[in-house]
């Protein structure tokens, strides 16, 4: 077990629980996708995860450095010049040798296809890229579990194609992968399993096939009658 | 969106660009207050280096003119403005100087990184306290790293209410208060959204970065500074 949380619950200062008891563990290696419609409480489930936000109650075991977050809003996330020095950032925060930096940089560039990117500014690159710098820059820092919050989010075909290319890539590296998204027909047939989260309590979790007649009542938008091993744009 | 390139460092590979950001820092700083210190007739060989290191460091001349109205209009006034209480000769002076000093911060902008900056700043502050290096040096890579973000926001506010028929001649001041506003929320929750993304990066608001030793084209750069210097005092008495 890599990850396991115990009667999670996490509540707003202005009182709003978006977190209800909930509770959940992940094997190593696992695609875990969560969804849920907006307000049901998936990114702060990711934040408390991580450590951003502190619960009201409930246990995380879990090795907060070896888990990497990456954020829905790509632009907040990047704060270097050029592709290769925002990766960077994280290593250098940790104050690591310079020669263990740009060692870890190149594979995490190689890794995501952003080598031919590496001197140019971030701002430059489509929203695809953009995407693939984020999860670099979580990457880098190797992470036994990445977190991904709505990473096909404004991003156009081609766009989700090269994010989901790269997240199924992670995953056969043997990272294990946490997947927040609403767009359950991109990619589906690649989960493990399938959370889903309703005003902040598990409504459901287990493999996809099992669960996803209950993601309608979530909110959440499954096309109906498509076979779950269909549900992903990378078999189009 | 059209991305302005104004005061943003552009990814280059020429002498100006390989020196070092502590040599250029210097040279802005020791070259601006000299400018001013110097007599009139020294402004001619600043403004002749700078146009020199413009032309080697093939800064984009006419993106910048197109983007930077404002300091022509600025360089403008201030010409029309002396001419009138002065004389031609003083006005072109001052306004010389004023181009000539935009100039060299273009060129010291152009040609180096935030992360550079932040490590020239760290070097040099770090003789007084390490660790007011390490928060000050931090401080100005991010504040370096927002601004295009804040322009951003601005441009994307101001487009979305033209989109909705504002008019801001009509209310002004209504228009003024409503707009700041709204780019006051939209900024401090995408900074809070910055602050939860450098947390998850291990940033803990002081950076330690590290500083490149010095090259022989460094001390070149730094002699260079000097003998302008030298050429400016001759040329002015």
């Amino acid at each position: 077990m890599i990850l396991e949380v115990q009667d999670l619950s996490y509540q707003f200062p202005n009182g709003f629980r978006a977190l209800n008891s909930v509770s959940f563990s992940v094997e190593a290696g696992e695609l875990l996708v969560i969804s849920g419609k907006n307000g049901s409480g998936k990114t702060v489930l990711l934040r408390c995860l991580k450590g951003l936000y502190r619960p009201r109650q409930g246990t995380i075991s879990l090795n907060q450095e070896s888990f990497g977050l990456v954020f829905q809003d790509a632009e907040s996330q990047i704060v270097g010049q050029t592709v290769e020095k925002d990766i960077a950032f994280g290593l250098e925060n940790l104050r690591l040798p310079r020669k263990e930096i740009t060692l870890r940089v190149r594979e995490a560039m190689k890794t995501l296809d952003l080598l031919d990117h590496a001197h140019q500014r971030p701002r430059s690159l489509s929203g695809g890229e953009k995407r693939r710098l984020t999860i670099a820059g979580v990457l880098v820092m190797n992470p036994d579990i990445i977190a991904l919050d709505e990473p096909f989010a404004n991003l156009d075909y081609p766009g989700v194609l090269q994010v989901l290319e790269k997240i199924l890539l992670l995953k056969e590296q043997g990272h294990t992968i946490l997947l927040v998204t609403h767009e359950l027909e991109k990619v589906l047939s690649h989960a493990d399993r399938l959370m889903l989260l309703d005003k902040g309590s598990i409504a459901a979790l287990g493999p996809p096939e099992a669960v996803r007649e209950q993601a309608p009542s979530c909110g959440v938008y499954i096309p109906r009658g498509m076979p779950v091993e269909e549900m992903s744009w990378l078999k189009e | 969106m059209a991305e302005g390139i104004m005061f943003h460092y552009r990814q280059a590979d020429t002498p100006l660009h390989r020196t070092d950001s502590r040599v250029k820092l210097l040279s802005l700083l020791v070259l601006s207050i000299s400018i001013v210190l110097l007599p009139p007739k020294a402004v001619f060989v600043f403004s002749l280096y700078a146009l020199v290191l413009a032309l080697i460091s093939g800064l984009p001349v006419v993106s910048y003119l197109r983007e930077g109205k404002v300091f022509l209009i600025l360089g403008l006034m201030l010409f029309a403005g002396r001419w009138m209480s002065s004389s031609l000769p003083d006005a072109l002076y001052i306004t010389g100087r004023f181009f000539t000093v935009v100039l060299f911060g273009l060129l010291l902008m152009d040609s180096t990184s935030v992360e550079e900056s932040a490590a020239a700043l760290y070097w040099g502050v770090s003789y007084i306290s390490k660790k007011r290096a390490g928060i000050l040096s931090a401080q100005l890579m991010l504040t370096l790293a927002a601004v295009p973000m804040i322009f951003d926001s601005v441009t994307e506010i101001r487009e979305a209410r033209q989109a909705r028929g504002d008019v801001p001649r009509r209310h002004p001041l209504r228009f003024l208060i409503t707009f700041s506003l709204q780019v006051l929320d939209v900024l401090l929750e995408k900074a809070d959204e910055m602050s939860l993304a450098l947390e998850s990066r291990s940033f803990t608001g002081t950076m330690h970065p590290d500083i490149p030793s010095m090259h022989a084209r460094d001390y070149g750069s730094l002699a260079c500074t000097a003998g302008i210097l030298i050429i400016a005092a001759v040329v002015g008495q």
